[in-house]
């Protein structure tokens, strides 16, 4: 049980980090596009937007896997 | 905007097959938990990208006005969404496989990537002939 609430909490404090890089990154470049090319602002705004989607998908299946292992559903090997 | 319409209706279209074929085979095969996991999962996952979808077209519209938008993209809605799918497979584990519902919950991510290609290969085909 202790072992699976260490790794239900290492997988979604991981995620939440991985996402955090993530998104940094993706509205890092996308503000530079848009400072570029501010014309293309309202094709690049959904393009980001469909990526921060794809982006905020990690942590939300990881928060259902850690859920599963902080519960003992899923037993950590 | 218009960009997000067409790839909202083409993921809906794309999604609602594999929907419709988890719903079948949990009629008619033996493995009902299994797919009833899957068909939960994937329907959780689609409503996430719908919600988000909704949530961005709220802040594009916000923001071409000029206004400052001051709703998110509704992140915890869609963290809460996936919480009450687990908590079912917890509640009716001889309803739902969990295993199944990890493997249903990225389904629509991976559709909304193939649903990207295909909008980029007919824009790209609609430039070449126009």
């Amino acid at each position: 049980m202790e072992l699976g609430v260490l790794a239900g909490g290492i997988m979604i404090g991981l995620a939440a980090l991985a996402a955090g890089i993530g998104n940094g990154l993706l509205f890092s470049r996308y503000l530079e596009g848009i400072t570029r090319q501010p014309e293309a602002q309202s094709k690049l705004f959904s393009q980001a937007m469909i990526t921060l989607g794809l982006v905020e998908a990690l942590p939300i299946i990881s928060i259902a896997f850690g859920i599963l292992v902080l519960f003992g559903i899923v037993p950590p090997k | 905007m218009e960009a997000l319409d067409l790839r909202r209706r083409r993921m809906i279209t794309l999604s609602i097959i594999p929907l419709f074929i988890f719903l079948l085979l949990w009629i008619i095969t033996p493995y009902r938990p299994f797919f009833a996991g899957l068909a939960l999962g994937a329907g959780i996952s689609l409503c996430n990208i719908l919600y988000l979808a909704r949530r961005i077209r709220i802040i594009g519209e916000v923001a071409a006005a000029g206004s400052q938008p001051r709703s998110g993209t509704g992140l915890l809605t869609r963290i809460l969404l996936v919480v009450f799918g687990v908590g079912l497979t917890f509640r009716y584990p001889e309803w739902f496989d969990y295993r199944s519902f990890l493997l249903g919950l990225p389904m629509c991510y991976v559709l909304l990537i193939i649903v990207e290609y295909w909008s980029k290969g007919k824009e790209r085909l609609s430039n070449r002939k126009g």
